[in-house]
């Protein structure tokens, strides 16, 4: 019987592993490729449509101004951008702060939302701001970014190029990433996730996950869909299932870079995935037992990789780690033999090479200390994933159990030290 | 595929059936011999003294009829070309049945005692007992010599007109004819077929039946006692030393092991190694053979126990492990029926006994790719029931035979391949010089006495086996000792004709092909543990597969990185 299970967790770890390399190699091959698009792209001179930059702000006075300064580098024709801040239900500074920067730029306006209208998060926050934009696209910023001044531009780019991209979605950079080492670990993991995941899922499938933050979505399939859904915890991957169901893809192009601000301290970062983790599962929830109604089944690639992620593999390793664990205090008289040691090896090495080669293809990120990190990583901060899939999997159940309502946690923002030295030149 | 393999085997086993022959009369295209051995014993039944000479004369026929000196009818003889007249015991014949062989017109031998009572054999004047330690015989081409221990023998005269075949002597002035002869008839002055006896009659046997040759010395060499816990390493390097000798071999398969101690069964499925290490055998001129299928009947260790014999009550399986043993004898029933009723439920628990552990075991072998091509019960222990029950699903024997079904240890072989009555239609390859025996330091020397003892016999045979747990060394010495020989021919099982039979599988070889056609969508309804196996050897490898994929993605990956590395670093990105 632990022989069987042993098996199957085997299985399911390594199904994903593989799936892993294989996105892995089609990142690669999106980072030689994806320069060639952009020299194409200034050849076709194709005229710039109206933009509006939605930035849904709850007190985020520490970054809201830091945020504006960067709008305000924006390479693109003023007469046609908008930047809305949704200051929602915010109690500190925020609206004040916007309104300095609203009154100063033309482009730039506010809308303050309180109860019973506002304050229902991000996606409620999102709605709103739409309602009063008027850009043929939307592009979404969180409060805590910096864009690059080309940020924009390249997203235009990207979308008025390719009729059949409904969205795209450009890269983000940890700005905090030599602060400690939790933000070490968050930024190789980001680098990873966008190479691997990312620029990967876009290479073979023509897919990719709308992070929340720098992207940009027509304005045409906004209003088809009927906007953000507000029950969503993490409206964007809500959100990208829905694009790619009006058959549509979701364009990853890493030209266009932001800068965000990642959680300093443990507490933050574990309320923050959390809620991320939830709001995966509630996407796999909502849209696994509709799938047969669905129109366009490609959905079901990234539907399968999230049912794999959160539950299959997670279950898995969970599996692995509970019969390591047993085996060592009474013996399962597992058949499996020295492969064991094998497997156990090369899924380290693998997760190690990943991670390398990720970082690789971010200048000057391959560093010693960073490998270091990565190996660290491993034992560590990939553990305390675990951790957080089996919490998060408890909050969801207990909320269908319970039918409790969802309530959104805003991340906590962190005063950002001109000393930390960003690296723009990638 | 599946069609041509069960075509194929359809066409072997048609033609087994049909020319179902071993004698060598059948391979020399001659009407083979028809047999009565007319015997006299103490009881009625035939007892372990005629199927010791039915071994000896299956050898050249498989038409024997057994009749007891009171019951022998004249219908008896009909067709009939050699008659054996086996005097076990001193008994004054039914004068009808004198008669009726004095009509008897063809080959006509007696072994033992009351030869006078014939009048064809006058010739034979008893005398007494004599002792004798050797003896002496010539084939015609060569003189042969055999010493032995002391034995006694019946003394009879010399007189003129007859021939000494064989001459018996104890020294100097002992000098006695052991076997002579008259016209057509012989007589053998022994009233018992043990060896050496034996050894001369298989040779003198050729002349009584008149065959011409050529003759030829066969041989096999078995591993013995291969269970799941053999040690892989050691097994293959012995198939290498006998592939590099060119001798083919059998391996005797046990598939389940039980540990004594804590009653753990370990099935082959386990031993992944040991599977692989057998069916490299297998194909590089190793033959399985199946030795049971657990070599155990109660809870002894495997390899150690009895596996279709109780030897703790000395009798066949007649019950289960754990049953009280009540021994009744034909005293205890109130009538014939009652003790024939009892008798037949013995019978029928040992059958479903030994078919079920058959079944499981030809199943279990082929289930893996093993083909079992010849049978050999644990310690050479079954019953003739026992025998009869197993004639049904091998056609070939391997070992010594138990002849008595009052007492294992009533055990022998013959000197050459047979094929006695009560094996039903099996074939025996009989096992002649023994074992490597590790605790005795001239078990080699001894085992070269015996073959060189079963070189005198014409057609003889050179049989023993070596247990793989002691290595190569002893087998090599072994090896070459005989290879010292005059020239044995291997067998190699795959090259005869065998079929094996069991629920949802069938084996068949001939000249070195072997066929199998199993009914895997049976074998998955008689046990899920069948197909279990397949999926187990599936994903062991698959895992190991895993292991070579995720090495290249690997190496590729840190090629990548060090590639886009170096490109930065010449600037050509970024």
């Amino acid at each position: 019987m632990a022989d069987l299970f042993m098996y199957i967790s085997l299985f399911l770890i390594w199904l994903m592993l593989f799936y892993h390399m294989f996105l892995m190699q089609g990142g690669y091959l999106h980072f030689l490729h994806y320069k060639k698009s952009e020299k194409e792209w200034q050849q076709n001179k194709i005229p710039f449509p109206k933009v509006s930059v939605l930035i849904p702000a709850h007190n985020e006075e520490v970054v809201i101004g830091k945020t504006l300064d960067a709008m305000c580098q924006l390479q693109y024709p003023t007469n046609l951008l908008e930047i809305i801040v949704i200051n929602d239900n915010s109690n500190d500074r925020t609206g004040e702060i916007v309104e300095s920067y609203a009154k100063r730029f033309p482009y730039i306006s506010v809308i303050h939302t309180k109860p019973p209208y506002g304050g229902k998060g991000k996606s409620g926050a999102l709605n709103i701001g739409f309602g009063q934009s008027t850009g043929e696209v939307i592009c979404v910023y969180d409060a805590d970014n910096t864009p690059e001044p080309d940020a924009i531009y390249w997203l235009v780019m990207g979308l008025q190029n390719d009729p059949k991209a409904g969205a795209i979605v450009g890269k983000f950079r940890v700005i905090n990433a030599n602060k400690n080492l939790l933000t070490r670990l968050i930024n190789v993991e980001t680098i990873t996730f966008q190479w691997l995941a990312q620029a990967g899922r876009w290479f073979w499938f023509k897919m990719s996950t709308i992070p929340g933050t720098n992207f940009a979505i027509r304005r045409s399939i906004l209003e088809e869909l009927g906007g953000w859904d507000q029950k969503a915890l993490s409206e964007d991957t809500e959100l990208s299932f829905r694009v790619y169901n009006l058959g549509y893809y979701i364009r990853f192009f890493p030209s266009a870079i932001t800068w965000e601000q990642e959680p300093e301290n443990l507490k933050v970062w574990w309320r923050q995935r959390t809620r991320w983790a939830r709001g995966n599962i509630y996407v796999i929830g909502k849209f696994l037992f509709q799938f047969f109604k669905l129109k366009n089944k490609k959905v079901g690639v990234d539907l399968l990789y999230f049912l794999f992620t959160y539950l299959l593999f997670f279950g898995g390793v969970l599996l692995s780690h509970a019969i390591f664990i047993v085996n060592l205090f009474v013996d399962l008289k597992l058949s499996i033999g020295i492969v064991s040691y094998a497997l156990l090896i090369m899924g380290f090495l693998l997760f190690v090479t990943e991670e390398l080669l990720a970082l690789s293809m971010e200048k000057r990120q391959l560093t010693l200390k960073n490998f270091l990190v990565v190996v660290f990583m491993y034992f560590t901060y990939s553990q305390m994933w675990i951790c957080l899939v089996v919490y998060a999997s408890f909050l969801e159940l207990k909320r269908i159990l319970f039918k409790q309502e969802v309530t959104w946690y805003k991340t906590k923002r962190f005063q950002q030290e001109d000393l930390i030295r960003k690296d723009r030149s990638a | 595929m599946q069609k041509r393999v069960c075509l194929l085997l359809m066409v072997i086993l048609t033609s087994y059936c049909l020319l179902n022959e071993s004698s060598v009369y059948a391979k020399k295209g001659v009407d083979k011999p028809s047999v009565l051995v007319v015997y006299s014993s103490s009881s009625e039944d035939i007892d372990e003294h005629q199927r010791m000479l039915d071994m000896l004369l299956g050898h050249f026929t498989d038409e024997i009829i057994f009749k007891h000196s009171h019951s022998l009818q004249e219908a008896d003889l009909v067709g009939v070309t050699h008659v054996f007249y086996f005097g076990q015991v001193r008994e004054r014949l039914p004068e009808y049945t004198t008669r009726v062989l004095q009509k008897f017109n063809g080959v006509f031998t007696v072994i033992g005692h009351n030869a006078a009572q014939f009048k064809r054999m006058s010739f034979v004047k008893q005398a007494g007992k004599g002792v004798y330690s050797k003896v002496t015989w010539s084939d015609g081409d060569e003189d042969k010599t055999l010493r032995v221990r002391r034995q006694s023998l019946l003394q009879v005269e010399e007189p003129e007109e007859t021939s000494v075949l064989v001459k018996a002597s104890h020294g100097e002035e002992h000098q006695y004819p052991l076997l002579i002869k008259k016209e057509q008839n012989y007589y053998l002055a022994v009233p018992s077929l043990e060896e050496p006896v034996s050894l001369i009659l298989a040779d003198t046997l050729h002349d009584i039946f008149q065959t011409n040759g050529p003759y030829e010395t066969t041989g096999y060499l078995r591993l013995e006692d291969v269970h799941p816990l053999a040690d892989p390493k050691k097994l293959r390097e012995i198939a290498d030393i006998l592939m590099e000798r060119n001798i083919p071999y059998m391996i005797a398969v046990i598939p389940v092991y039980t540990n004594e101690d804590t009653k753990e069964q370990h099935f082959l499925s386990d031993y992944p190694e040991v599977l692989e290490a057998l069916s490299y055998m297998q194909d590089n001129g190793g033959s399985i053979v199946m030795h049971g299928y657990t070599h155990q009947f109660r809870d002894d260790e495997t390899g150690e126990g009895f596996e279709f014999w109780d030897v703790e009550n000395n009798m066949p399986i007649y019950h289960g492990p754990t049953d009280e043993v009540v021994k009744k004898t034909k005293a205890d029933f109130p009538d014939a029926k009652a003790y024939n009723d009892y008798r037949e439920d013995q019978k029928a628990f040992e059958k479903d006994y030994i078919d079920e552990k058959l079944t499981r075991g030809i199943q279990e072998l082929a289930n893996y790719g093993l083909y079992p091509l010849a049978f050999e019960a644990p310690h050479y222990t079954m019953s003739q029931n026992g025998y009869a029950v197993t004639s049904d699903y091998f056609s070939t024997y391997v070992g010594q035979v138990q002849l008595s079904d009052e007492d294992w240890e009533t055990m022998s072989g013959v000197p050459y391949v047979t094929k006695p009555t009560f094996f039903k239609g099996m074939e025996l390859l009989p096992e002649t010089i023994g074992y490597v025996d590790p605790d005795d330091p001239n078990a080699i020397e001894k085992m070269i006495k015996r073959a060189k003892e079963h070189l005198l016999v014409r057609d003889g045979m050179v049989a023993g086996f070596y247990h793989p747990f002691l290595g190569t060394e002893k087998l090599m010495e072994l090896l070459d000792e005989l290879e010292k020989l005059p020239p044995i021919e291997w067998i190699d099982l795959k090259e005869r004709e065998n079929v094996i039979q069991a629920e949802n599988v069938e084996i068949a070889s001939e000249k070195g092909e072997v066929l199998a056609a199993i009914d895997k969508r049976g074998l998955v309804s008689t046990s899920w543990d069948f197909p279990l196996y397949h999926v187990k050897t599936f994903v062991t490898k698959s895992i190991w597969g895993i292991v070579g994929a995720g090495s290249l993605a690997i190496c590729l990956f840190l090629f990548y990185a060090l590639r886009t590395t170096l490109r930065y670093r010449r600037g050509r990105i970024g």
